[in-house]
């Protein structure tokens, strides 16, 4: 059984690219076979952020347009076997992407066996956005503690529940999940950004996880390896337990809070600080 | 609110919890999430049900629609009658 997530957030530089790239190779590196298709025609970046960018020959376009089969256009990703990433276009204008060319698609890649195939959405509301998630059997809303991204966010939950195939046809809805990205427990602590609970209150979307803020996502960009990779770093653990929860295991909420010694242990730590 | 303790101490109010109580009230305004064709089904179930005890009609003779822009949702229920009339009603 395949099944297609779409990674979508209304807002742009959110981490839908960082967060589908890290998504798609954790479940492949999980053993699933994962391809992971690249949305945003005329901005393509999912091949960079992979670091496949030299590897692209064919894109979704030349494959809906009938002038490259899918197995030309998919590129074997290097750092994890089993995935498979579908670039997008660089060039033609966004209405190629039609619906029936995109359900034929995704249809073909169920097909071919795979099990997961993951939506990397665009940006805003436009045609692009709407047909990644229109195929959708899962949502992962990536949203930031910040007031734009938390009222886009609740913009695209509203599309998703009118516009994806599942809710036009009644059936079962989208599964709809919460990825918080560059979330920072200190700024948090000193009451300057929104508290995951506060976000989970106002959207009302159950949680798959809680990114932190790092530099270390910066850095797997720039080398074009995504963070889970290496398994040492926090993004890394963070986006772990987020596919753990995805694949149905209880995994308690890691990097939510600053150590905090609270204002007695710091008494009694400078204390017998002196006292020694 | 500033708490007392704010106060005593001049700090600044916290913005976060000011950013959650804008968003809340955004977010319960703009209504995103009602416009839904489930909704909109249980809405045309329920005005065939109430019509039909007065006049005979069926599912195609009603249409729902909700329309929705920045400064308000309009819900337009249309009931075409057996003789051709049609009925209006709206919010």
């Amino acid at each position: 059984m395949s099944e297609v997530i779409v990674v979508t957030s209304g807002k742009g530089g959110v981490g839908k690219t960082t967060s589908s790239a890290n998504l798609s190779a954790g479940l492949a590196l999980r053993g699933k076979k994962v391809a992971v298709i690249d949305f945003d025609v005329g901005l393509r970046n999912l091949d960079l952020v992979m670091g496949c960018e030299r590897r692209v020959v064919y894109d979704f376009v030349n494959v809906i347009n009938g002038e490259a089969s899918l197995n030309q256009a998919l590129i074997r990703d290097k750092h994890a076997q089993n995935l498979y990433i579908l670039p997008a276009s660089q060039t033609r204008d966004k209405e190629a992407l039609t619906e029936a060319g995109v359900e034929k698609v995704i249809k073909d890649l169920k097909t071919m066996g795979f099990d997961y195939i993951v939506c990397d959405s665009p940006a805003g509301i436009e045609n692009g956005a709407i047909m990644a998630l229109t195929f959708a059997d899962h949502a992962i809303v990536v949203v930031n503690p910040e007031v734009s991204s938390v009222r886009d966010s609740d913009r695209i939950i509203g599309i998703l529940q009118s516009r994806s195939r599942r809710a036009r046809e009644g059936r079962e809805p989208v599964q709809e999940r919460l990825l918080i990205t560059r979330y920072s427990p200190k700024r948090v602590r000193n009451g300057e950004m929104l508290s995951y609970l506060d976000i989970l209150e106002i959207l009302k979307v159950p949680l798959l996880g809680v990114i932190p803020e790092s530099q270390r996502v910066l850095e797997s960009s720039n080398a074009g390896v995504p963070a889970v990779h290496d398994a040492t770093s926090e993004v890394a653990q963070a986006y772990a337990d987020s596919i753990d929860r995805f694949l149905g295991k209880q995994v308690p909420l890691r990097f939510v809070a600053e150590e905090d010694r609270g204002f007695l242990r710091r008494l009694l730590d400078s204390v017998s600080r002196k006292a020694a | 609110m500033m708490s007392l303790l704010d106060r005593i101490l001049g700090r600044q109010p916290r913005t976060a919890s000011l950013a959650k109580e804008r968003l809340q009230v955004i977010i319960a305004r703009e209504g995103a999430r009602t416009n839904n064709p489930e909704l909109l089904h249980q809405i045309k179930q329920a005005v065939l049900e109430a019509v039909s005890r007065f006049v005979p009609v069926t599912p195609e003779d009603i249409a729902v629609d909700l329309d929705s822009d920045r400064e308000m949702e309009v819900l337009s229920v249309s009931v075409s009658l057996p003789d051709g009339r049609t009925l209006k009603t709206g919010r």
